[in-house]
């Protein structure tokens, strides 16, 4: 019969825009963690993505977005299809959003549209999930938002991306921002920050 | 699902839209017993644009927006869709739930004999009595021919 499709925010308005402040929170203040008030915004989120990603997703993704998933998982692709009404793309440098559920493996980041010169802002925005914001290898982020330095834990992102993040630092005004999904909050990572890795002393 | 079903599905989906809430709630009330569902998608009211063709073929054009309410619903095996005109959202929760209903094998033949045929009766004499009454005060324009001087 027909395919079961999981249920989205219980209260479409209200959470959506509570979401909305949390990531705009996130994004101005890079490396700080932001979480939700009330947690109970749905019931079951479709695998492989946490309720925080899945929230994410509700919140930004629409008709306008084209968005990259890392996985081809069917069931999610529905879910978002019904929810959010985006189209689905494989093409990397025209997706909006990519989706990102497995922070470990991470896909070739370099792929993704940095925006062109005139206009910097089409440039995909990266959706990673991550095992934690709190706990993990420490770093340290300063820049654009940050008054000093902001020191955070994270784990669950493959070491790659500090790498990758530092090169998309040089390309400003042009670059992509990322957000990073953890069950324990969301944390972002503009285009503008600057990311120190405090790898521990042997 | 296979070409028929879709085709009947188009019309019970229609029937459910265009009955008048009084009706559908109606239908609801006299269930045996009410199946428990979950709502998908909670009704939401929009705006969707209509297009028009003038005179059926012309070109499309905008012809205005109007109000239109949804309504997604999960139902045992199966997920009922409702589009209506207007802003009832009970009418487009009824209305999707019914849908889903209808999909079942086991309730279809029952429902469409006791919820969507009187239903498409009493839109069908809705519409005939309308129209009688519009006729009534129908007005024939007759054009003189008139001599040139």
């Amino acid at each position: 019969m027909t395919q079961q499709i999981l249920s989205g925010f219980n209260s479409p308005v209200h959470d959506s825009q509570q979401w909305y402040r949390i990531v705009l929170d996130a994004m101005s203040r890079p490396g700080n963690v932001c979480f939700p008030i009330s947690t109970e915004a749905f019931s079951q989120a479709p695998s492989p993505c946490s309720k925080t990603a899945a929230s994410i997703a509700l919140t930004l993704f629409d008709n306008d977005t084209s968005i990259w998933l890392q996985t081809s998982d069917e069931k999610l692709t529905h879910w978002l299809q019904f929810h959010c009404g985006c189209p689905i793309t494989t093409d990397k440098n025209a997706a909006t959003f990519a989706l990102i559920t497995d922070g470990n493996s991470l896909p070739d980041l370099t792929q993704f549209s940095i925006g062109s010169s005139e206009f910097p802002d089409r440039s995909t925005t990266l959706v990673i999930q991550v095992e934690s914001v709190t706990h993990g290898e420490p770093v340290e982020f300063s820049g654009s938002g940050i008054a000093t330095t902001n020191k955070l834990n994270i784990s669950g992102l493959d070491s790659s991306f500090w790498e990758t993040q530092k090169n998309n630092r040089s390309l400003f005004p042009q670059g992509f921002d990322t957000i990073l999904a953890a069950p324990d909050g969301v944390v972002c990572i503009p285009r503008t920050t600057t990311i120190r890795r405090q790898t521990p002393c042997m | 699902m296979n070409q028929t079903h879709v085709q009947d599905r188009q019309h019970w989906m229609s029937v459910l839209a265009r009955t008048s809430f009084a009706n559908i709630q109606k239908a609801w009330r006299a269930m045996p017993e009410q199946p428990e569902y979950s709502l998908l998608r909670q009704p939401e009211t929009g705006l969707v644009m209509i297009q028009a063709r003038t005179n059926g073929n012309g070109a499309p054009f905008n012809m205005g927006e109007m109000t239109l309410t949804r309504c997604s619903v999960s139902i045992h095996n199966a997920i009922g869709h409702a589009y209506i005109a207007g802003r009832n959202p009970e009418h487009a929760e009824l209305a999707a739930i019914f849908d889903g209903l209808l999909q079942l094998p086991e309730h279809n033949a029952r429902l469409m004999e006791t919820v969507i045929n009187p239903m498409e009766k009493n839109i069908a004499e809705q519409i005939k009595t309308k129209a009688k009454q519009v006729a009534s005060t129908r007005v024939d324009f007759f054009t003189m021919v008139r001599g040139e001087d």
